[in-house]
């Protein structure tokens, strides 16, 4: 049993020289031993490392793409997360500098929602670009046409017109653009113009038109009228209301033994003709009547 | 930035390619008793080293080089029926020279012949890297991936084995 043990170490090259004692001893160790002598003398092939390695390197498939790891050159930790924080700050500076474009249609009016939940109503074909992604950092809006703006309270709102520049704090006010004059009507709170170099504040129920000079009017609506669809007027002569009409529905409005200088105050809907016609004869005591399909004309029957 | 060594530089891989070439080459003979074959396979297992050294780091070069001769071995199903050799005037340590004691010995040898012929592949190969590698079970039992008692009792049936094909021819 002793030499059976003994003779596992010496097959395990671990044999102690008591083991070898007992196994010098042991009679069948002579053929094992005998065994042992002999297999160790199978000659074996030499392996030339030179020659080897120059197959190796002759072998088309040695130099193929091969599968490294990125970890080739390692980064300290610390390298790594400054890596991350290069990478977010030039995505960040790529983000915040990336516009966002907004046009409205000619034809139809269009409200954005802005990031903060501001509001911009674009009236037809007017057009507004803001950074989205740099929002929360830079409340700044390029506009051309016309806007109406229902600001949310927060850091200063700034709206770039060629022709001036308009900041507030949160407020609703409306910026129009027309032949070059800046008009800008302020609903709710106050709103501040720069324009022709002349610094001027807007406060709820004013208008402002910024020409050569400023022009001061009142506003009788809680928001401008063209968002609602609607053309208001506050006493201009009927001739100008029925040019804004013939502008709208693409119609000729003739007039019978009617004095186009009368005054008119009052709005009128863009998106039906009839009642159109309705609301500005109405209150001025007239008729109308269609003359044809693209002819309407209106006429007072008590001057026959 | 630190640079460990990497399998991918060649200086790296030529460096395991002279350590541990001819102890797979050894092995890939003991599996095969053919020159050749076990030139083939050990030049094989050297090139999926390079091929994938980027996932195998030099620490586990060694076990990666035996895992795929092997796998590459089990591959080559035709087995040559070949011999072992030995090498001639074994034992000039002893005195007797008699032509009684060589032509024994000579007969000795062309028996161990038949004996190894008579192993498993397995009892073969796990017997000659314990007696000509001179390596240890836990060694023998790493190549293999299993337990060392399982190498311990492979190598000692391999020599009962011989003990017992030898004594019967």
């Amino acid at each position: 049993m002793e030499a059976k043990k003994a003779l596992k170490k010496w097959l395990d090259n671990q044999a102690t020289p008591s083991d070898m004692e007992v196994l010098e001893l042991w009679p069948d160790f002579d053929i094992y031993k005998k065994i042992d002598a002999h297999t160790k003398e199978i000659l074996l092939p030499e392996h030339d490392i030179a020659s080897g390695i120059k197959a190796l390197n002759e072998n088309p498939l040695f130099n193929k793409p091969r599968q490294i790891k990125p970890a080739v050159i390692t980064m300290s930790r610390l390298l790594k997360i400054d890596a991350v924080f290069v990478l977010l700050a030039i995505s960040g500076v790529y983000l915040t500098t990336l516009p966002t474009n907004i046009q409205a249609p000619i034809t139809s009016i269009q409200t954005i929602e802005l990031p903060d939940s501001s509001k911009i109503t674009l009236n037809e074909n007017s057009r507004v670009t803001y950074k989205k992604y740099g929002w929360p950092f830079k409340r700044e809006v390029t506009l051309d046409g016309e806007a109406y703006f229902e600001v949310a309270k927060g850091k200063t709102f700034t709206v770039l017109t060629p022709k001036g520049t308009i900041s507030v704090l949160g407020t609703s006010f409306n910026v129009k653009m027309e032949n070059d004059i800046l008009i800008v009507s302020c609903f709710e709170g106050l709103v501040s113009v720069k324009a022709n170099g002349i610094d001027t504040l807007v406060s709820a129920g004013e208008s402002f038109s910024f020409s050569s000079f400023l022009e001061n009017q009142k506003l009788y609506t809680s928001k401008p009228t063209w968002i609602f669809n609607e053309s208001s007027f506050v006493d201009v002569p009927l001739k100008v209301v029925l040019l804004e009409i013939e502008k709208h529905y693409k119609v000729t409005v003739t007039t019978k033994n009617i004095d186009v200088t009368l005054r008119y105050t009052g709005s009128f809907t863009h998106t039906n003709l009839e009642q159109s016609l309705k609301t500005v004869t109405l209150p001025l005591n007239l008729y109308f009547s269609k003359v044809s399909e693209n002819e309407v004309q209106i006429y007072n029957p008590k001057k026959q | 930035m630190e640079k460990k060594p990497n399998i991918c530089q060649e200086a790296v891989f030529n460096k395991i390619y002279k350590q541990q070439v001819q102890s797979l080459r050894n092995f890939m003979f003991f599996k095969t008793k053919d020159t050749a074959a076990s030139y083939d396979l050990t030049q094989e297992a050297f090139l999926k080293l390079w091929q994938n050294c980027g996932k195998v780091s030099p620490s586990k070069a060694k076990s990666y080089l035996f895992t795929t001769a092997n796998n590459l071995f089990l591959n080559t199903v035709a087995h040559k029926k070949v011999q072992f050799k030995f090498r001639q005037g074994v034992k000039k340590s002893q005195d007797n020279n008699s032509p009684e004691f060589l032509l024994e010995e000579k007969e000795f040898g062309q028996k161990l012949q038949k004996a190894l012929n008579s192993l498993t592949q397995l009892q073969r190969t796990a017997f000659l890297l314990s007696r000509v590698e001179g390596k240890k079970y836990k060694e023998i039992a790493a190549i293999y991936n299993i337990t060392e008692k399982a190498a311990g009792k492979r190598v000692l049936d391999a020599l009962e084995k011989l003990r017992e094909t030898i004594e019967n021819l």
